[in-house]
């Protein structure tokens, strides 16, 4: 793996381990927000005859308080859902548009979006999108990229793919690459789209 | 950099070529199966003909270009992708267990996470053709219906005898 890719892959698991900690004061703190001013219980009446420690034990898991911290709780998890679905580390993104940049050269814009995701623009009507998964999960491999390329008005599109090792969806050319095969499989979508054109 | 490549006559051309999707060429295959016993056979006659003149064809300019696409596409592709194709391919007739494949190509992760990264990124590109035996057991074979798949088999098989026998040795040793 690239040396870039190896600290972009150490700074995510610091940062995880930072959120992670950080989830697990905050969580405390909310605990103890929620459950000290006094419970306000939600009118019920106890399902059965239960003793009266039970009753009171149910009224206080049973009470606005709780509603109140699983709401807390359930903002906590999207917003650290929201952190890894959104960003990526820096030098994974320098790896990508130095090499995005190698191939496209500095004339054709390349746009980051939020969500990990890129795109190079070839000309007016046709660019590459690039969607980074930062830990694949089934296989665990790190920096795992997804190319789909605009989409493409050729009726050799089955046999532009199949030449060029690329699969097809809705028209376009997708395929999922490693971070070592960004590089050349980049190269290799941007001739097959220039075939796709000119063979329209 | 997208100038005309003067691809359509090529594809055409491609199209009732040598090296047409179901051609001539598969249909040999299933005859000469060497699958799996111990003492390689050499390969097959039936259709070696063909293949001869399939090959001295390729040296007219329109028909080397699967060679070079062939060449592209192996460039392009990881050092594991690399090492299933030239794996499967010298192997063809037979399909190979994910246990198999992932002592073939020196893997030393676990099959599992093969299937679920590699594996199936290359069943999505259709270059390897992944059947379900059982729930826990797969069959992977190359798709020889792939049209530079197919010119990897070939070749393997007109000058891969010996890779191919060490392949079927390792593969027999349980």
């Amino acid at each position: 793996m690239d040396r870039l890719l190896e600290h972009a892959k150490s700074l995510y698991a610091d940062r995880q381990r930072v959120a992670l900690a950080a989830m697990m004061i905050a969580f405390s703190v909310t605990l103890y927000l929620f459950y000290s001013p006094g419970i306000y219980a939600i009118p019920a009446e106890p399902p059965i005859q239960l003793p009266p420690g039970w009753v009171q034990g149910f009224e206080i898991v049973y009470s606005f308080n709780t509603v109140g911290f699983f709401l807390a709780f359930a903002v906590m998890v999207f917003m650290y859902a929201f952190w890894s679905w959104a960003f990526l580390p820096t030098p994974a993104v320098n790896y990508t548009s130095a090499v995005l940049r190698g191939i496209f050269g500095p004339r054709s814009p390349i746009a980051q979006s939020i969500g990990k995701r890129f795109r190079v623009v070839l000309n007016e009507k046709t660019w590459i999108d690039l969607t980074c998964h930062i830990k694949e999960q089934g296989s665990g491999a790190w920096f795992v990229y997804k190319l789909t390329s605009s989409s493409l008005r050729t009726s050799h599109l089955e046999e532009i793919a199949l030449r060029h090792g690329f699969g097809t969806k809705d028209g376009r050319l997708t395929t999922w690459v490693s971070s070592d095969e960004l590089h050349s499989r980049s190269i290799l979508l941007a001739k097959a789209m220039a075939l796709a054109a000119s063979s329209a | 950099m997208f100038e005309d490549l003067n691809t359509r006559s090529s594809i055409k051309r491609n199209r009732g070529g040598w090296f047409s999707g179901n051609g001539d060429l598969p249909s040999h295959p299933r005859k000469c199966s060497g699958s799996g016993s111990s003492h390689v056979r050499p390969l097959c006659s039936c259709g070696h003909k063909q293949l001869d003149t399939r090959l001295r064809n390729m040296s007219d300019n329109g028909t080397r270009r699967p060679v070079y696409e062939l060449i592209q596409l192996m460039a392009s592709l990881n050092e594991t992708k690399r090492a299933i194709l030239i794996a499967l391919g010298h192997v063809y007739p037979r399909s190979v267990s994910g246990v198999q494949l992932s002592r073939l190509i020196g893997y030393s992760g676990r099959s599992r996470s093969l299937y679920r990264g590699v594996l199936a990124h290359l069943e999505q590109d259709k270059m390897i053709l992944i059947d379900e035996l059982t729930p826990k057991l797969y069959a992977i074979r190359i798709n020889v219906e792939h049209p530079l798949l197919q010119l990897l088999v070939d070749l393997c098989r007109e000058f891969g005898e010996e890779t191919r026998r060490i392949y079927l040795r390792a593969l027999e040793e349980e």
